[in-house]
């Protein structure tokens, strides 16, 4: 077992009235690729802030490569982090930026930013105010990682990118980072582009982690049951009914325990079983 | 933190860039188009002067303003928030370059004035703006940031700024003018310097808890936000306080109630009263060594706020009188009010005797019989002061209408004519001598005394009360020197000194009837202690000559020794008793001495009370037979001749 990077212990955070995270826990060892599910509104930008130290946590304790979320910025300066809605100085050029900001992050390793660029088709005397939305992605994805670090923040990564800019940041920087023992943080509404590379999905709902699996779990232990059905549908942890037309009702089957003993219930003699596609598991995760 | 800065000038360069060039520009644009009655540099001054009141002001509202809104906009927090910098550092180092660009600024004004500050041509508001000008300028840069990453406007931050530098600038400046012009009541250093730290630390600190609220999204955000607010209004508060405790103080002030005009004719005080009034409250009243008051105008504050941000003196002016039967004649006339004319004493009170509602100017007469004289805006009226209750009953002297064209100089005027019905009223009074229209002789009653070349045929000569009686002190001229007589009530006139004194002009009596005068100073150098700290300071030492009640004459007496071992910025001497040889003297506020009549002899100093030391422009001391009755700043006060104090 790798050590743990990354340490959230009952985070909680308000906002007002309204309860955010709820006495929240999430760990994540050194190399790991941690999926954070959740609806809009359920929190993981919030987390997220708190774990960059840029929002105070109301209550509860975050452990990141050895520190902890002070105020003073330091801890930003040990993650990468690519936001929802990366955001530039209007008036720098790409280069400027990379400037500014190596003057801020000592393992800064320009180097290697500047073959980003050019991995990326990035123009580094293109100023940020004429750069459409993919480029400025690039950019953030550069800044991110330029000064090598050992935790990646990721908040929906890839939302609104087109699918070659998505492809160059999927298929090549993640798995690159991944490959290279970094531990990730991700959070994507589409999930399952990043199935390839998750060890780990972590379901937030309700202010807490109310759900974890494997990647193998999540690729290998969770069916589609179909079946005809009259009456009530056995009371299995795991069942969860998805839709029916009539008596015809579908099922998701979490875990494959689960699956064994659907297969002894009458009910289900002749139920249509397969293995469901991720994209449809994560709907499930999330209950849609 | 040097990055942040830097980016931070490079935000607002252009903003600053245009300010800083309408700033240089405005002094070849001065050069070119001044006004004919100016030259280029007094053009160059005055746009100089435009923009320190109004133009620099505005920029630093705009660079700071501009400054905050951004630090608090979603795009600064986006773009700035991710690095490794703590959020505070950030918002400060967008502050930091917003006064740095505002101290530029004023900078850049300030050499092209020729690094010097025009103070002997600006009033008093504008010296106190430019005295205090860094600290303003930094308010308004540290508020219009604060309050403008509050608001996320720039508009709305730099005007609350300038509003709440209006409320706490306001009452210091009041503050400042009513002490420079009237009296030092409240510590006004310690007020600015303490205000000053609350708006320092206080913006400062404010602005940490917004930080905390708005970009850290702390808990208990509200009660950050509501300490924050607290934060920015309170130094407000101690210039509005020091305000309270200066009208509080202003309330205390007592000042004697001066008669309008000191002349020969003045009739001799009252000795052992004092009129007094507290002329920030109106009140007027007579009090006694006993402290016992007789009230002749009723506390009447004015309040309202222009008076709570400049109390403003009554100013009341009258006399006293003493009538034959021991009671007390009170004339006070206040601009606001109906002059009044009341008798009695502080321990029985005063009664109303005449209202004069239209009186200009009023004195009293000490005549063949007691009156009053009066100047109306239709003339002039006289009235003798009865006694008992019968009515005052007024006679007209002259009408203005008729009399005010003629000039007062030529002797044909309302005054002038005034003048001499004073003159003729006071000779043939008891205790009152004339002098003949030859210069020779001075007839008192039935008693003639012969003073060849005696001065100024048309005074009446009021007598003074020695031991032997009623003796009559003349001025003369004798070849080309002036010399004084003496003319005794049992004997022939004689020479009493070698110099001119006339009494009300350069002699005075003591209330026990001890004559003093000077014509003559010698310069020595004191040590003063002020508000500034110690220094030295020359002074002009007068240098007595004292007829005693016993008709013993002391010329040329100094108390040179007595000054040299006191601390003092000098201020009137006057001597205010003479018992067995020891002299007493009354130096400004400051001291009562009390002397041997060898000058280098011991003597004995008692510090008047400390709330009326320096702190009057001219004697508030009254000598009365048993001591000195003190008009002070915290009320009135006794002191006897062995320096025992008290308060009334």
């Amino acid at each position: 077992m790798n050590p743990d990077i990354l340490t959230a212990k009952d985070l909680r955070k308000a906002f007002g009235r309204k309860q955010v995270l709820k006495g929240l826990d999430l760990s994540a060892s050194k190399g790991e690729v941690v999926g954070i599910l959740g609806r809009n509104g359920s929190g993981k930008t919030t987390l997220f802030n708190i774990l960059m130290d840029l929002t105070a946590m109301d209550s509860g304790s975050v452990e990141i490569l050895g520190s902890g979320p002070d105020g003073s910025g330091r801890l930003r300066g040990l993650i990468g982090y690519v936001p929802e809605k990366p955001a530039f100085h209007q008036f720098m050029t790409v280069k400027e930026v990379l400037d500014f900001r190596a003057g801020f992050f000592t393992r800064w390793d320009m180097q290697k930013a500047v073959e980003l660029c050019k991995k990326l088709e990035l123009d580094g005397t293109a100023k940020v105010a004429a750069l459409s939305k993919g480029n400025l992605a690039k950019l953030a994805w550069i800044t991110a990682v330029a000064h090598n670090p050992e935790l990646l923040l990721l908040d929906e990564p890839t939302s609104g990118l087109d699918y070659l800019v998505r492809d160059h940041i999927l298929n090549g920087l993640i798995h690159e980072l991944a490959d290279g023992g970094k531990t990730i943080i991700v959070s994507n509404h589409r999930m399952g582009e990043m199935g390839g590379i998750l060890d780990r999905v972590c379901v937030l709902g309700n202010g807490v982690i109310s759900a974890q699996h494997s990647a193998e779990f999540l690729t290998g232990e969770v069916f589609k049951a179909g079946v005809r059905l009259e009456g009530r549908a056995p009371e299995l942890d795991g069942l969860i009914p998805l839709r029916s037309a009539g008596a015809v009702r579908e099922f998701a089957v979490l875990g494959r325990g689960t699956l064994e003993k659907l297969k002894l219930e009458k009910s289900f003699a002749g139920a249509d079983i397969s293995p469901m596609p991720l994209e449809e598991t994560f709907k499930v995760l999330l209950g849609e | 933190m040097k990055n942040m800065l830097t980016l931070q000038f490079r935000k607002s360069r252009l903003t600053f860039l245009v300010m800083l060039g309408a700033v240089l520009l405005s002094v070849p644009a001065a050069m070119l188009f001044h006004p004919r009655s100016m030259t280029g540099p007094e053009a160059v001054n005055l746009a100089m002067l435009f923009w320190a009141l109004a133009g620099l002001p505005l920029a630093i509202m705009t660079l700071a303003g501009t400054a905050g809104s951004d630090a608090a906009s979603d795009g600064a927090r986006a773009a700035e928030q991710p690095l490794p910098e703590s959020q505070y550092r950030q918002v400060f180092s967008a502050l930091a370059a917003a006064l740095a660009q505002a101290a530029l600024l004023i900078a850049v004004v300030y050499a092209l004035m020729g690094f010097s500050l025009p103070f002997d041509r600006l009033t008093f508001v504008n010296t106190h703006v430019a005295r205090h000008y860094v600290f303003y300028a930094a308010f308004l840069a540290l508020y219009g940031f604060t309050l403008s990453y509050a608001f996320r406007n720039a508009v709305a931050g730099g005007l609350a700024a300038a509003a709440l530098l209006g409320l706490t600038a306001v009452p210091l400046l009041s503050a400042a003018l009513f002490q420079q012009l009237m009296l030092k009541l409240i510590p006004l250093a310690l007020l600015n310097t303490l205000t000053g730290a609350l708006a320092l630390a206080g913006a400062l600190f404010a602005l940490r808890l917004l930080c905390r609220a708005y970009a850290r999204r702390e808990a208990r955000a509200a009660a950050k936000v509501l300490l924050a607010s607290l934060l920015l209004v309170a130094p407000a508060i101690p210039p509005f306080v020091g305000l309270a405790v200066l009208n509080h103080k202003a309330a205390d002030v007592t000042w004697p109630v001066y008669p309008l005009s000191l002349s020969f004719r003045e009739p001799a005080g009252t000795s052992d009263v004092m009129l007094v009034q507290k002329p920030f409250t109106g009140e007027v009243f007579l009090i006694d060594e006993e402290g016992r008051r007789a009230v002749v105008f009723p506390d009447d504050s004015a309040g309202g706020l222009p008076n709570y941000f400049f109390p403003v003196p009554a100013f009341v002016r009258g006399q006293t009188m003493s009538a034959p039967d021991g009671d007390v004649w009170v004339y006070c006339d206040r601009y606001d009010k109906p002059g009044v004319l009341m008798k009695g004493s502080a321990a029985a009170g005063l009664k109303l005797r005449a209202v004069l509602p239209d009186s200009w100017r009023a004195d009293f007469v000490r005549g063949k019989v007691p009156g009053i004289a009066e100047r109306r805006k239709d003339g002039f009226y006289y009235a003798q002061l009865p006694s008992g209750d019968a009515p005052v009953k007024w006679e007209s002297l002259a009408t203005a209408a008729r009399e005010a064209a003629k000039p007062w100089l030529t002797g044909t005027g309302p005054e002038a004519l005034m003048d001499a019905f004073l003159r003729s009223s006071l000779a043939g009074a008891p205790g009152v001598a004339v002098l003949s229209v030859d210069r020779k002789t001075v007839t008192a009653g039935s008693r003639t005394w012969t003073v060849p070349g005696a001065l100024g045929p048309k005074s009446p000569l009021i007598g003074v009360k020695l031991k032997d009686g009623i003796n009559y002190i003349v001025p003369a001229r004798e070849g080309k020197k002036e010399v004084t007589y003496i003319c005794p009530p049992g004997g022939k006139a004689r020479k009493l000194w070698n110099d001119y004194f006339r009494l009300g002009a350069n002699l005075w009596a003591a209330p026990d009837g001890t004559l003093w005068g000077y014509n003559r100073k010698s310069r020595i150098t004191l040590t003063v202690i002020s508000t500034d700290g110690v220094s030295k300071k020359e002074f002009d030492s007068p240098q007595f000559n004292i007829l005693t009640r016993g008709g013993r004459s002391i010329e040329s007496f100094t108390i040179d020794n007595v000054l040299r071992g006191l601390t003092t910025d000098g201020g009137d001497i006057s001597l205010v008793r003479e018992e067995n040889g020891a002299l007493w003297f009354t130096i400004g506020n400051s001291y009562l001495v009390r002397t041997g009549d060898d000058p280098n002899g011991p003597y004995s100093a008692w510090e008047l009370p400390e709330s009326v030391r320096d702190r009057f422009w001219r004697s508030t001391l009254q000598p009365t037979r048993d001591g000195i009755i003190i008009s002070a700043m915290d009320g009135v006060h006794f002191m006897d001749w062995e320096g025992k104090e008290r308060k009334l």
